[in-house]
């Protein structure tokens, strides 16, 4: 039975190509830091100049808050203009490794 | 009798279209033409494959928020674009700039020219298939490209270059590392010489192959090392000085006439005009603190007044300009880009292939450094 599949397998061509690439073995593959821009609520007067700047339109201020959402493209212009420096760039990799020193 | 004679005044020559590869040319381009005994006739050369006149969509945003779009404009020259904008703004608006951010503009305009030299490396050995440069070319580019993320601070694409000054400062290790760097690619640049530079099959390639003449290069209003290998030394750097470069070294060398070779040598001699000016930036530069003036980002000021301003930046082909017509609103009223590549991609590359042979064609197109994505921008 299992010949006549070898066989028929052979003649139709139906062999199955992802039988020697399976998906377990894959690799998966890793951003090696993920930035994002972090708001100084304290230090912010709420001037809406960053909100005035951004070419996607992913800020948005209130009287209380700050928030960017995922449109932001890191483009940075938002903290350099920043009169108040309330706005900074991190990387969320580079904060694990300094808590792994602590530790 | 009658209708033999009638046929050999209606032969036509069956019209081909070559594609140079991607490796040779920046972008997408195709060329039309006709050949007899090996020779290019009647070249037509189409751009309709690539997206054109980008800079129409700068109209629609206001100037700030334009100011990330504008460093998307070139693939080469994207700083060139950045200085532009920045310039003219800052001549809109009556802003100076502070005197460190003058230094840096032009650390990361000459970087930015060094990596567009490797860039010009790499297309001109793959046109002539020198595969060892071409990789050592295409790596010394990643790895100029990694001291302007250094000096930027990241490793996204994001302006530098901004109306006002600059988007932030640089550390002195950093700098020195920089320095220390660009010894040790003066050094590799004699590798370059060994397999490249001197090697006999260059030369051989190269010389008296897609000569261009001193007329046509003042009649087309050619810029950039094409006419600095016609020895015409315009230079907007030294005639029109912006920044610091009117302080800033320059030399000029002299060449027989402006063929291949002759151009990827000019080509050459900008980089090293890159690097000295880097020596002289390293050892000048002014200690401050203050790399931005701030004035230019105020709600105030979102309104920018009327008025009109062109400026004009040494780029790493050519004259790069910008127009800027503001009507007083937040938004401008036009607003254009002008490459380099808009002259030498035109007419005058047509009038170039003509009874070009095709075994020439690939040196030909890579010595002119062509960027059809910056046709019409």
């Amino acid at each position: 039975m299992i010949k006549i599949g070898g066989i028929l397998e052979s003649l139709l061509q139906i062999k199955y190509i992802t039988r020697n690439y399976d998906s377990s073995q894959s690799y998966i593959t890793t951003a090696s830091s993920k930035r994002y821009i972090n708001t100084d609520i304290k230090s912010c007067d709420s001037c809406g100049l960053c909100e005035s700047v951004c070419i996607t339109n992913a800020i948005t201020v209130d009287e209380k808050s700050v928030n960017i959402n995922e449109k932001c493209i890191l483009c940075r212009l938002c903290i350099s203009v920043c009169p108040k420096g309330a706005l900074s760039e991190k990387i969320i990799n580079e904060e694990e490794t300094a808590d792994e020193k602590k530790l | 009798m009658f209708s033999a004679v009638k046929l050999k005044m209606n032969k036509k020559y069956p019209r081909f279209i070559y594609i140079p590869l991607r490796e040779t040319v920046n972008g997408c381009m195709r060329i039309e033409y006709e050949i007899e005994n090996g020779k290019l006739n009647s070249p037509t050369v189409d751009y309709s494959s690539e997206k054109l006149s980008d800079s129409s969509v700068l109209i629609l945003n206001s100037y700030m928020k334009n100011i990330p779009l504008v460093s998307r404009l070139s693939f080469t020259d994207n700083y060139a674009c950045e200085e532009l904008y920045a310039s003219a703004l800052e001549e809109l608006m009556n802003i100076e700039v502070p005197e460190v951010a003058k230094y840096l503009r032009v650390m990361i305009l000459e970087l930015s020219r060094i990596s567009g030299f490797f860039l010009y490396m790499f297309n001109v050995a793959s046109a002539m298939e020198f595969e060892m440069v071409k990789i050592w070319a295409l790596s010394d580019m990643n790895r100029i490209r990694k001291y302007i993320s250094l000096i930027k601070g990241d490793e996204y694409f994001s302006p530098y270059i901004i109306p006002g000054g600059v988007s932030g400062g640089v550390l002195s290790h950093t700098m020195n590392q920089i320095y220390y760097d660009l010894e040790k690619i003066q050094i590799r640049m004699k590798d370059y010489d060994k397999l490249f530079f001197e090697n006999e099959i260059f030369k051989l390639k190269t010389k008296n192959v897609g000569v261009i003449s001193k007329q046509v290069i003042t009649d087309y209003g050619i810029t950039g090392f094409i006419s600095r290998s016609a020895n015409i030394t315009f230079d907007v750097r030294k005639k029109l000085p912006y920044e610091i470069y009117h302080e800033t070294p320059i030399e000029n060398r002299v060449y027989d006439k402006s063929d291949c070779y002759s151009r990827i040598m000019s080509k050459k001699n900008d980089m090293d005009n890159s690097i000295r000016i880097l020596d002289y930036l390293f050892s000048n530069i002014p200690r401050g603190s203050i790399f931005l003036n701030r004035d230019a980002y105020s709600l105030d000021k979102i309104n920018i007044p009327e008025g009109r301003s062109v400026k004009r930046v040494e780029a790493a082909n050519g004259e790069f300009i910008c127009f800027v017509e503001s009507d007083g609103t937040d938004k401008p009223k036009i607003i254009k880009f002008r490459s380099p590549m808009y002259i030498t991609g035109g007419n005058f590359l047509n009038m170039i292939l003509e009874q070009t042979s095709l075994d020439d064609i690939d040196i030909v197109l890579a010595s002119l450094s062509l960027m059809p994505m910056e046709m019409n921008i």
